[in-house]
């Protein structure tokens, strides 16, 4: 009996970095910013994708790979004051932050802090951080005492790029890529059979692997939310008797795009 | 999920699919008009061209039926031709070279009258061709003969006055030019130029015709 419900649960839209899925992109990507952590070459990494196409998930699978070898922050929120990341400085250094000390005097005594200590700060989302936190990571940047790594949107990430405070740093730019329908199977597939359901695997034939590589354009965050929504209306075909919808077909997935959003037949 | 959803995507579904098909049927019938037009304007080009190149053959046999008849007009019937003097060039023989004459399609499709102008032209062109090559009394002569036949009696008395050059001893141009003054209603003039000839010649025929128009007084 094939459980679709459980099949359901593996594609939720959670970030669990037990599993990862060795994409070519994602495997490039990981391994550059892995190489540049390493070598201290440049203390500006920037991750640039679309929305879903797994910053946040490299990030979050480098930041596990080396927080055991060093000192890791990892933000994943935008701060709204530029104190906030100095005071998440001295937090992750168990210092005391006195937010009535000027700020340049903040700043170089926790640069002396973190001077002899190998460390990496990785900021998600960082399109968000207005030009005065900008300015204040390169000026941390400049220092050659602090290595940050930001993960950013494609469109605000490459025009941040362009503005004066990166533009002439020393810095690596990692670029993710949506996934291929080679990938996608491999995903599907793979994702059910260490999961115990390759019964259900079976069932993404090539040719409807590229109907969902079509509607969600190879962009993985959209890949597990088409396969959560497919595989609730399978499970409910199976529980209502439905048999036509019991199994992977055209009309099924047409039904999962327009469940989600993905076809627009307004 | 709640079955109603369900439903409602099933629904959603055959709507779009059916969306989907009158589309693809709109850009099918689309396509074919499309090409139905594309096939329409060629053919009409290619009917076009089949009419251009058959005007053109009509062209080209009206254009050598005229050539089989130019209209030839000696510059002066005095030109000073002697006999062993060929050098004349083309240009000052022919004054005026053939005109087009626009001949109808129907004309055309008369094929006895087509014959005859043919036959016309052809006689006429062969006897100033050989003219042009011999430029002697005989060729001259003929030509007169010709046009006096033809009763184009100017040409002919030309054409006489232009034989008489290569040898005024022949009664022949004499008569010709004799009765193309006749015809041309100079009946003085035809007796006067036979009482000419008459008087330091003889000629039977040349005789017999003064007697001719001198009965018909």
């Amino acid at each position: 009996m094939r459980d679709f419900e459980g099949a359901k649960k593996l594609f939720k839209d959670t970030i669990d970095t037990k599993y990862y899925f060795d994409s070519v992109s994602a495997e490039v990507g990981k391994n550059k910013i892995l190489e540049a952590i390493k070598e201290k070459n440049a203390p500006l990494i920037f991750v640039i994708a679309d929305p879903g196409e797994g910053k946040s998930y490299i990030l979050k699978l480098t930041n596990e790979q080396i927080k055991d070898e060093q000192l890791t922050i990892f933000i994943d929120h935008p701060f709204f004051d530029k104190r906030d990341i100095l005071k998440m400085l001295y937090e992750a250094k168990g210092k005391f932050f006195d937010p009535s000390v000027n700020f340049n005097t903040l700043k170089e005594e926790i640069a002396k802090e973190y001077k002899d200590i190998n460390h990496t700060i990785f900021l998600d989302e960082a399109q968000l951080l207005n030009d005065e936190q900008m300015e204040l990571i390169r000026i941390l940047s400049d220092t050659k005492v602090f290595q940050f790594v930001l993960a950013m949107h494609k469109e605000e990430g490459l025009a941040i790029l362009q503005k004066k405070h990166f533009k002439s740093r020393t810095k690596v730019i990692v670029y993710l890529q949506s996934l291929t329908n080679d990938e996608i199977e491999r995903y599907i597939k793979d994702t059910l059979l260490l999961n115990g359901y390759g019964d259900i695997g079976v069932m993404f034939k090539k040719k409807y692997v590229k109907i969902i590589g079509k509607y969600t354009n190879g962009n993985f965050r959209m890949i597990k939310k088409f396969l959560y929504a497919l595989f609730g209306l399978l499970s409910h075909a199976k529980q209502t008797g439905l048999v036509k919808y019991q199994k992977i077909n055209k009309c099924l997935l047409v039904m999962t795009a327009l469940d989600i959003g993905l076809i627009d037949d307004k | 999920m709640i079955s109603s959803r369900f439903e409602e995507l099933q629904k959603r579904c055959k709507k779009y699919y059916r969306k989907r098909i009158i589309k693809l049927i709109s850009f099918i019938i689309l396509f074919l008009i499309l090409v139905g037009i594309i096939l329409y304007f060629s053919f009409i080009k290619t009917d076009k061209i089949k009419t251009i190149e058959k005007n053109i053959t009509i062209s080209i046999k009206k254009t050598s039926t005229l050539n089989l008849k130019p209209v030839v007009e000696l510059e002066e019937p005095s030109i000073k031709v002697k006999k062993n003097d060929k050098k004349i060039s083309k240009d000052k023989i022919i004054k005026k070279k053939a005109k087009p004459i626009s001949i109808k399609q129907s004309e055309i499709k008369k094929k006895p009258i087509l014959k005859l102008i043919v036959e016309k032209a052809n006689k006429e062109t062969i006897l100033l061709k050989n003219y042009n090559i011999n430029k002697d009394f005989s060729s001259s002569i003929k030509l007169a003969e010709y046009y006096l036949n033809h009763k184009k009696y100017n040409k002919a008395l030309n054409w006489a006055k232009n034989a008489n050059k290569f040898d005024a001893t022949r009664a022949e141009s004499w008569i010709v030019y004799a009765k193309a003054e006749f015809s041309l209603g100079k009946k003085d003039d035809a007796i006067k130029s036979l009482q000419t000839y008459l008087h330091t010649f003889y000629s039977k025929k040349a005789a017999m015709l003064l007697e001719k128009y001198k009965t018909e007084e």
